[in-house]
């Protein structure tokens, strides 16, 4: 990844065969440990009909059946959630990045008064119980006719403080002499922040969509009050739709839930480097 | 063709011109429907094709909505008290109506629609959706209370089903049952199973000996005697007999314990009638050679036979169109509680009726092969021949929480005492504001 | 929007482009949003706190009776409790274990580290009504972890689902299983930014690598480790969905699962009693606010930057 020695590297010229061998061991052993579940989602969504539960023990099936899949698009609007996942995710992500980004560039390289209390006020925002909020947010979401909207769906989110906190810690970090400079050069703030700052910050935005983006795709309770019509639900919503009082599909919810995991995993297995670069360079580092 | 019949001709095709024109005209009333299980938003849609058949002048536009339960029941509450948002008509779980009772008016209700019907119907159905005099809401269902066996593990020990007649019968059963089938040490069989955190299997004894949440008058009787009896009958069935232990999961809907019952660890349960459904649904029908229901056993001759258990009550809210209130209204007492409607609960939804006089209809006396190829409205019907009411009021979903979160589970687990557990739940109503 | 950014200065006015206007444009789009929808309603829940809230059109005022209220209930003492012991729990296995683990996987000694941190990062991913359904069957008494207690350990069987001892020992295993990954990015990012020059010169110095951690690594990850805690308090203060969703709504055996997110839950739209349920929402909102406060005063992060 990227250049740098730690304890662990120095020390690694010394160390035996056996510890890389126990590592392997121990690592190995949590791998499993840590995938067994999402294992046993996918083997429970390719049980044959109805043996869910009655199959459960069995590790390694002993039958397999595409029939719950079959079930899942014949009898269930699948399609149509995963399309609106995307389009929401996708929403969600690039407004969330854009408020994030702007608002975390003014609250990291700007002094202006009361700068401190409003980032302690964003941060302390982020902890306060979201059930408190939900009767005022409904009312609020029905009278600026935003119910069954995506833009209600994404925007009352979008501001979010942990992903204002992300990007003011990865601003923090940028060489202000680099800024200045382009001040003693007669830019605006405005071409400072697009030709600087943002390509510098690339990894983190890159971090920061990724982030919003898991976030909305899984996100249960907010999409739950915007919407009711089932052709509006993201993929989180339908899924949980599928086990009620009476009729409790598990089956159906582990086929959904494996369709609607893979693409994250997959993306995020593109973007992974991507993704630990932004940590990393933003290394969550407050000064 | 004489020139009268060319006028008479003309005369009926200028009246049924008109008339098609006149339909024309009158456009379907649109109503919209909340529920939490789309079962029941199909169901209500038959049956407003079958309103539209039946009044073709008064037709009406059935959408439904279905919703998570949990989230269906926010949404309403908050929709109700903002004063915007909320549906026509909405289905409100039995647990959760009186919570809509304590603010204003949120429905409307619904007592002149269902006067025509009283007769025909177990009327303490409407109890628990009924405040202040007043019946808010229509169920889908009775959901009496019946036994469900495993024959398998009676048989093996020599017992027959149909000789539990009593409680004293069934623990005598219970104690040939319940055993260590490999002999390492452990019990492997049990002959029932009780929920500690859900609410039927102490809420069956509660009502048929008498007790509950509330009485008819609306007052809380959770200190009853016949509750403490209800509850030391649940204590001895695990403690003393040993016959019965908890739920594996706390309670009958987890995936947990449908495999105990797939794997032959519990020889039988009381739940009610729409468990039936779990069967086929939840168990791939791995039982069906071997269960069967049968109806509950009698603590004394003459007792209750059974008792009402869940349930969902479709409502009106107050949000409605007041033009739209007396259509709707009557809709839906067509839909639930005439003679058709009571066949097609079952038909469609697999339901236990609240019509008596539906349960000799054929349709309702069929063979399933999920219970052994027998009729199970043989006993279903034997087992509603004295059905125990329940009672509900403003504290009911408080009483039903305490109950399935710490009351029980002090009950089997801690093995406190019924008298102790009970006043423990009624001083944490008191600290809540209710007053008995 | 980004055509305005790229104008030269002499078309936008000297206005936009003013020192105090600067930081405000910067800040004006998250400011409305958060304005908005989180504190306009957060306003709302408070004063419902001192109302006896019975809808829009139904309000009077109590004082403090709903306080009153809040600290009378017996559960609220026992939610706080659980809360508390979740969130120190959690705060206990999820800074040492993924700390370790990065600084493991970051010492060259792990073959193929990128390909572990992806598949414990995996968990992160799931949705948590397929978690809640896994781990059910997981913890059941004959399933996978009493299996694997029994098989590795020796351990007798526990009631994990049943008990309610071991409901917040449940609750915290899921919350392990689900962030362990997260954290590990979160530390392995700090890592990267540690000076090699450091450990060069600690190493010509002759410290042991047990020494270098100690006294580089770990002071050098304050940064990333205030991050992590702060992360993890909030998180466990408000912990809601793990709960909800094992126990399908409830709060598990006896209660042994329930969470103040939880109680404010059930207070509002289980009790309709909304003013009760908006107070515990402050009491809960004061105390992650003086536990972070605490923290900050700790790592400092606001010191001397005005």
């Amino acid at each position: 990844m990227t250049q740098y020695v730690n304890p662990g590297k120095l020390g690694a010229r010394r160390q035996s065969r056996l510890t890389k061998w126990l590592m392997l061991i121990l690592f190995i052993f949590l791998a499993v440990v840590f995938i067994f579940p999402l294992y046993w989602m996918v083997i429970s969504s390719l049980r044959p009909d109805g043996r869910i539960f009655v199959d459960a023990m069995e590790i390694i099936p002993s039958a397999l059946s595409l029939d719950t899949y079959r079930r899942l698009f014949d009898e269930e609007p699948y399609l149509t959630w995963f399309i609106n996942s995307i389009t929401q995710t996708g929403g969600f992500a690039l407004t969330g990045v854009f408020l994030c980004t702007t608002g975390g560039y003014a609250l990291a390289k700007f002094r202006f008064r009361y700068r401190n209390l409003l980032f302690v006020l964003i941060l302390v925002s982020q902890m306060i119980p979201f059930h408190l909020l939900i009767v005022s947010l409904f009312l609020m979401i029905i009278q600026m006719g935003m119910a069954e909207t995506y833009q209600g769906a994404i925007i009352p989110l979008a501001a979010s403080p942990i992903g204002i906190f992300f990007m003011r810690q990865y601003m923090l970090a940028i060489d202000d002499e680099m800024l200045n400079a382009a001040r003693v050069d007669g830019a605006t703030e405005y071409q400072i922040f697009w030709h600087i700052a943002l390509p510098n910050a690339r990894p983190a935005i890159a971090t920061l969509l990724i982030l919003f983006c898991i976030e909305y795709w899984n996100n249960l309770l907010w999409p739950l009050i915007v919407f009711r019509n089932p052709d509006n639900f993201p993929l989180a919503v339908g899924i949980k739709r599928l086990i009620d009082q009476y009729r409790q599909q598990y089956d159906l919810t582990m086929a959904g839930s494996t369709l609607a995991t893979v693409p994250v995993i997959i993306l995020f297995f593109f973007l992974r480097r991507q993704i630990m670069e932004g940590l990393a360079t933003t290394g969550t580092g407050v000064k | 063709m004489s020139k009268f019949r060319i006028i008479s001709l003309a005369l009926v095709i200028a009246v049924a011109l008109g008339s098609f024109g006149m339909a024309l005209a009158q456009e379907a009333t649109e109503l919209t429907l909340w529920v939490f299980v789309d079962r029941h938003g199909l169901y209500m849609q038959s049956q407003a094709e079958r309103w539209n058949e039946a009044h073709p002048d008064r037709a009406i536009n059935l959408t439904y909505e279905q919703i998570d339960y949990t989230q269906m029941h926010d949404n309403l509450l908050a929709a109700l008290l903002v004063g915007m948002g909320a549906p026509d008509l909405a289905d409100v779980e039995i647990s959760k109506f009186a919570t809509f009772t304590k603010g204003d008016e949120m429905f409307y209700p619904l007592n002149d629609v269902i006067d025509p019907y009283r007769a025909d119907i177990i009327e303490t159905r409407l109890a628990p959706y009924t405040a202040n005099g007043n019946n808010y809401g229509i169920d889908y269902h009775l959901g009496a209370f019946i036994m469900y066996y495993n024959t398998a593990l009676l048989n093996e020990v020599g017992v027959d089903v149909n000789s539990l007649k009593t409680w004293d019968d069934y623990i005598a059963a219970g104690l040939e049952v319940t055993r260590d089938t490999d002999g390492d040490g452990e019990i492997d069989v049990h002959m029932m199973s009780v929920e500690t955190t859900g609410p039927f299997s102490a809420r069956g004894p509660m009502l048929m000996l008498g007790g509950g949440a509330y009485n008819a008058n609306g007052e809380v009787i959770l200190e009853s005697e016949a509750n403490i009896e209800a509850l030391q009958f649940l204590q001895d069935l695990v403690h003393m007999h040993g016959i019965a232990r908890p739920a594996t999961g706390g309670h009958h809907h987890t995936p947990e314990h449908f495999i105990d019952l797939v794997e032959g660890r519990i020889a039988s349960f009381y739940m009610p009638q729409w468990y039936m459904t779990r069967y086929p649904d939840n168990m791939a029908s791995q039982l069906a050679d071997v269960a069967v229901i049968r109806p509950m056993p009698v603590w004394e001759e003459g007792g209750y036979t059974s008792t009402m258990g869940g349930g969902t009550g479709t409502v009106i809210t107050k949000q409605i169109d007041p033009d739209k209130v007396a259509l709707a209204a009557e809709f839906l007492a067509f839909a639930k509680l005439t003679y058709e409607a009571n066949v097609a609960l079952w038909t469609d939804l697999g339901f236990d009726p609240m019509r008596l006089d539906v349960y000799d209809d054929d349709a309702l006396l069929i063979a399933m092969d999920d219970f052994s190829g027998e009729v199970p409205f043989v006993h279903i019907k034997e087992a509603i021949a004295s059905v125990a009411p329940e009672y509900t009021g403003a504290f009911y979903p408080e009483i039903t929480t305490i109950m399935t979160t710490t009351m029980l589970y002090d009950l089997i687990e801690n093995q406190m005492s019924p008298e102790e557990v009970l006043s423990n739940a009624a001083e944490e109503l008191r600290a809540m504001g209710a007053d008995f | 929007m980004l055509e305005i950014l790229r104008m030269p200065r002499r078309l936008t006015g000297s206005l936009l482009n003013h020192k105090k206007v600067v930081p405000l444009v910067f800040l004006a789009p998250f400011l409305i949003v958060f304005l908005i929808f989180k504190v306009y309603p957060v306003i709302l829940a408070v004063i419902m706190s001192f109302q006896d809230f019975q809808g829009i059109k139904s309000q009077d005022w109590v004082g403090l009776a709903n306080y009153e209220n809040v600290f009378e209930l017996a559960r609220f003492g026992q939610a706080l409790t659980n809360t508390t012991v979740y969130t120190v729990g959690t705060l206990l296995v999820l800074v040492p274990l993924p700390l370790i683990l990065a600084v493991l996987l970051d010492s060259g000694r792990v073959v193929a580290s990128t390909v572990f941190r992806v598949l414990i990062f995996l968990p992160a991913l799931t949705s948590l009504v397929v978690a809640g359904t896994v781990f059910r069957l997981i913890l059941a008494k004959d399933g996978f972890l009493n299996l694997f207690l029994e098989g590795a350990l020796g351990m007798d069987r526990l009631r994990w689902l049943e008990v309610s001892e071991l409901a917040l020992p449940s609750l915290i295993l899921i919350a392990t299983w689900r962030w362990t990954g997260m954290n590990i990015l979160y530390f392995n990012s700090g890592l990267v930014n540690i000076p090699q020059e450091l450990y060069e010169s600690a190493a010509i110095d002759g410290a042991s690598p047990w020494q270098m951690f100690l006294r580089i690594t770990l002071p050098m990850l304050r940064p990333t480790t205030f991050f992590v805690v702060v992360l993890s308090i909030i998180g466990g203060y408000q912990v809601f969905v793990e709960p909800f969703i094992l126990y399908a709504g409830g709060a598990g055996p006896g209660d042994g699962g329930l969470t103040l997110a939880l109680l404010i839950y059930r207070t509002a739209f289980t009790s309709f009693n909304f003013g009760t349920a908006a107070a515990m929402g402050v009491v809960l909102a004061l105390i992650i606010f003086v536990f972070s406060l605490i923290q900050f005063r700790f790592f400092g992060v606001l010191g001397g930057e005005d």
